[in-house]
């Protein structure tokens, strides 16, 4: 067993949205290095804090060892001249390859003979190697946004100011970023300043954790989390839970400890969203929820597990109490005025610069909400209530809360709306109308809610799309491809009759649009761990390329489902064999069909005499209808165990059938047409022919 | 420890770092950043060290001196040096430790907030310094200004006074702060100026009158930028840029009076902008034309 090698880069503060992909990339940047170098090596594990990114791989080699390598220049024949001397080819090559031409020999391959020599490579050492090969793609690492300093000649995501490099326990020397490595690396920034020497790479973790630094990421979370519920049921409750925020906040202490703050249970009052809100947009803290709704306390982080004054503690509440008060001020304003009476304000709000006002916006979405309502066959009330809901939906976006907390579109004006007196069901849509927020989010819970936030978004996707602002490559800035995945959540999870056809329908056939959504479609159904052949097998777009866009979404995802599931228990192979040979013979003969024609030939009467495909046909006219049926009633089990029945049938026609017999014409046209017919149903609702022998694509 | 010791402990201690203590510029801004000391002298490959107080208007957040946080303007201590040095953030924390603050009876963060100037031209990466949860100064890596990439980077530190005055002091208004050691109070000295900017920044400046303003003072800084360097009469740099401050003002106060539309105010930020980009390159080429004086003088002391 070979020592671990250690790489630690310490630098000034490092965003927390950037240390986990950070961690990642140097990682990956140093396999890559060791796998280069011919280096072997174990697995890898790497860690992040604000500080710094670190890399541990286990069982790396000590270096590479001597070796000959052989260069290989042109063929010996153009090479070398008559007697052997060489050519001034091979006298050229010698030349760039700065060796005397009198050192090439004619080396012998499996491709012919060429001109060419040995040279001996030396080995190297892990440490020559890192040296050499490490700073670069450790310098060029990508970041969401990396800076310069001092001088200006590095560029990364922050200063660097310390590169800890060992292999076991001894210092491997190189220099990265204007740092030289050692082994001092830094403890907390407060708790511990100073060096702190890392006596080898298997004691990293611990020799940090003695210095007030957790260096691993779910160290950290597990603590922070124990400290929250720990503190929360100190003040009587739970914390409010919130990964995003949990998240966010284990990459921006080191040490984390938490406090618990208090404030007027007066704030009460304000709805617990705004409450929540506040102290996590404004502070990154956590509510807390009591037996009886939320506590009049908070809890905050800090990245210390101490307060020995109290000023951790006073700090967070001044600055917690201030912004609740504003949050206060901004809904007691707010409600001066009911929502409805703010839509007229939307003509003001700019929505896009082509596009009009806000005002535009929902008007174009009152109509979708129509035509979804419609599509859908929603009855009188419910129908008007689409409409309405779309009419106040943006109604929001001039309210004093939405300009504070712009991640509370929707909910303020639902909120609003409640206390207004409007109709619950609007209410209820208008609050829900921007789910989901994200894959983990649910989507509305209502009908009303899902009409409304479909029309928002198809009006988002077909107004942008017209006026030429379709995403492109990672550049998405409308969030197009968000706003077509939301559309597909709601239609499935509803079971929405509604196909990408509908869907181009209702945005009018915006530029693109079709392309737009078959393609986001795919996109979506691959993040959801379909394979490329699986959805291939399903489009059938070699049978049909029009079928699949007319089917429901959720039938789609229907079928997708029972095709994976059933891939391991069906031996499709020689089904799909089969398949493929009915559908080649059945080009073949429409060809030679059309040959025949053209030298005149006159179709005339064929009765079939051959008993296998007589059997063909009458096994056809019984399992047809019933694949059929089956089919409609999305029974696809017994579509798929009929359609295994079909193997024996089709093989004896095969075995004893001739379908392209130059002497008989109409016998290829008629045994053509019963192979077709059996071809459209084999194929009726997934080509599985696109699941033959490769291996699946996965994304 | 009161308002102006604070203020003359925080020059006293960067001065002892070879800062040049500048005082106040004495044209309106928003930003300690629009100082020439700071946005000019960012530029090309000179080094360079200052620091001082600047009073910042900013009319958008007044509050008729209502507010016990929010002000028309404040002060804000800047701290430039070019080239950052690598122990700057110790540097910084040394000088909040000469203050009284114990950093082991704080919670002391960098967050990552990045800076970024419209009207200058002028981006940068860097921190909001958070103490206990309150934000207490912004550190900035400049990146650009006038639109140029800069290099070697300069970092400037940005000390909200007020904030760390009301700290020390364990006070919750900003108008309690004791300004000196003989019972004058910030409100003593301040509050009557906060009613009435604000009164006149949201309800009364003439709105024909500013747009009058800033379409001139653009003009006449543009004057001054017409001129070719080498001949007569030569480009003056430094008062054209103070025709960029002045438009920055006037645009500042026309948007507290609520008089541009969202077009409108596009527009101006780049007109500003456009003022701004053209100074920081008529800076460089003067500074160029004299042979950079600072590089020279610093590889004469070296």
């Amino acid at each position: 067993m070979n020592p671990p090698l250690l790489i630690e880069i310490g630098c000034e503060e490092i965003p927390a949205r950037m240390i986990a992909a950070g961690a990642a990339d140097l990682e990956a940047r140093l396999v890559a290095v060791l796998d280069n170098a011919g280096l072997p090596h174990g697995p890898a594990t790497s860690w992040g804090g604000t500080r710094r990114l670190a890399v541990r791989v286990l069982n790396v080699g000590k270096g590479v060892p001597d070796a000959v390598e052989t260069v290989l220049g042109p063929p010996a024949a153009a090479a070398f001249g008559a007697g052997g001397a060489p050519t001034p080819a091979g006298a050229g090559f010698a030349k760039k390859q700065g060796i005397d031409p009198s050192a090439l020999t004619r080396i012998e391959t499996e491709k012919g003979v060429y001109a060419g020599f040995t040279r001996a490579v030396p080995g190297r050492t892990l440490g020559q190697v890192l040296a050499g090969a490490l700073p670069p793609p450790v310098a060029a690492m990508s970041f969401a946004k990396s800076m310069r300093w001092g001088d200006g000649t590095h560029r990364w995501v922050r200063p660097v100011h310390w590169v800890v490099a060992l292999h076991g326990a001894s210092v491997l020397d190189l220099e990265i970023l204007g740092a030289r490595s050692g082994r001092a690396s830094d403890g907390h920034r407060f708790l511990a300043p100073g060096l702190v020497p890392i006596e080898n790479a298997d004691a990293y973790v611990e020799a940090l954790r003695a210095v007030h630094v957790l260096v691993d990421p779910a160290e950290r979370r597990a603590k922070l989390e124990d400290g929250l519920r720990r503190a929360a049921k100190g003040a009587g409750g739970a914390p409010v839970a919130d990964p995003a925020l949990l998240d966010e906040i284990t990459n921006l202490v080191e040490w984390p400890g938490v406090v618990v703050g208090r404030f007027d249970p007066a704030f009460l009052d304000l709805p617990r969203e705004i409450l929540v809100t506040t102290l996590k947009h404004h502070q990154k803290s956590f509510s807390v929820e009591g037996p009886e709704g939320l506590l009049p306390a908070f809890l905050s982080v800090a990245n210390t597990d101490r307060d020995p004054g109290g000023h951790v503690r006073r700090g967070n509440e001044w600055v917690v109490i201030g912004r609740l008060e504003d949050a206060r001020f901004f809904w007691k304003e707010d409600r001066k005025v009911p929502l409805a009476v703010r839509v007229a304000d939307l003509s003001k709000v700019t929505y896009h610069k082509k596009l009009g006002s806000y005002a535009d916006k929902s008007s174009r979405n009152e109509t979708l909400a129509r035509s979804i309502a419609e599509h859908l066959k929603l009855g009188s009330p419910e129908s008007e209530r689409c409409v309405e809901a779309a009419r106040l939906a943006k109604a929001d976006l001039v309210t004093g809360l939405v300009g504070e907390f712009p991640e509370l579109q929707g909910i303020v004006g639902g909120l609003l709306l409640h206390a207004d007196g409007a109709d619950p069901a609007v209410s209820r849509a208008v609050y829900d109308h921007y789910r989901p927020a994200s894959a983990e989010d649910a989507i509305p819970s209502t009908e009303v809610g899902c009409v409304v936030a479909v029309a928002d978004r198809l009006d988002t996707i077909a107004s942008l799309l017209g006026v030429g602002e379709a995403p492109t490559g990672s550049r998405d800035p409308f969030g197009l491809r968000r706003a077509a995945n939301g559309v597909f959540r709601i239609v499935i999870e509803r079971r929405w009759a509604m196909a990408i056809s509908d869907l181009v329908r209702l945005t009018h056939d915006a530029a693109g649009a079709f392309v737009f959504f078959r393609e986001r479609l795919d996109n979506w159904l691959l993040d959801r761990g379909f394979t490329a052949n699986e959805l291939a097998a399903v489009q059938r777009r070699k049978v049909s390329d029009t079928a699949f866009d007319a089917w429901a979404l959720a039938d789609i995802v229907v079928r997708l489902e029972f095709l994976r599931s059933t891939r391991a228990l069906t031996d499709f192979a020689r089904l799909v064999d089969l398949t493929k040979r009915v559908d080649n013979i059945c080009t073949q003969a429409n060809a030679a069909i059309l040959k025949a024609v053209d030298s005149g030939f006159e179709p005339g009467r064929f009765d079939e005499p051959e008993p296998a495909a007589r059997e063909l046909e009458a096994f056809h006219a019984k399992t047809a209808p019933r694949i059929r049926r089956a089919s409609d009633a999305q029974d696809f089990t017994t579509v798929v165990s009929a359609l295994t029945t079909y193997v024996e049938p089709i093989a004896s026609f095969f075995e004893h059938v001739l379908v392209l017999d130059p002497k008989n014409v109409d016998s290829t046209v008629a045994r053509t047409a019963l192979l077709e017919q059996v071809n459209s149903t084999l194929t009726l609702d997934f080509d599985i022919r696109e699941l033959a022998g490769q291996a699946d694509i996965k994304r | 420890m009161n308002f102006q010791d604070l203020l003359l402990g925080i020059q006293r201690f960067w001065a002892d770092r070879g800062c040049v203590i500048q005082q106040p510029y004495d044209v309106e801004v928003g930003a300690g950043t629009m100082h020439p000391d700071t946005f000019l002298r960012v530029l090309g490959p000179e080094p360079w060290r200052v620091a001082y107080c600047q009073p910042s208007r900013r009319p958008g957040d007044g509050r008729f001196g209502d507010n016990p946080m929010r002000v028309y303007k404040h002060f804000q201590f800047q701290v430039i040096l070019k080239p950052s040095p690598l122990d700057v953030q110790q540097l910084y924390l040394d000088s909040l430790t000469a203050f009284g603050i114990d950093p082991l009876e704080h919670d002391i963060r960098f967050e990552e907030d990045n800076w970024e100037s419209p009207t200058l031209g002028a981006a940068g990466v860097g921190w909001q310094v958070l103490m206990d949860g309150m934000e207490i100064s912004q550190f900035t890596y400049f990146q650009q200004a006038g639109g140029r990439e800069l290099s070697p980077i300069s970092v400037e530190l940005t000390y909200g006074i007020e904030r760390i005055c009301m700290f020390l002091n364990d006070i919750k208004n900003i108008f309690d702060i004791p300004w000196n050691a003989h019972g004058i109070t910030y409100g003593d000295v301040r509050h009557r100026e906060e009613v009435e900017h604000s009164i006149y920044s949201f309800r009364e400046a003439d709105v024909g009158f500013f747009r009058a303003q800033f379409e001139r003072w653009e003009e006449e800084a543009g004057r001054l930028l017409d001129r070719v360097l080498g001949e007569t009469p030569a480009p003056l740099v430094l008062p054209a840029h103070e025709g960029v401050l002045k438009c920055s003002h006037l645009f500042n106060v026309l948007d507290a009076r609520g008089a541009l539309s969202v077009t409108e105010r596009a527009a101006f930020i780049q007109r500003i902008r456009r003022l701004a980009c053209r100074v920081a390159d008529a800076y460089v080429a003067q500074r160029e034309a004299a042979g950079f004086p600072l590089l020279r003088a610093a590889k004469a002391t070296t």
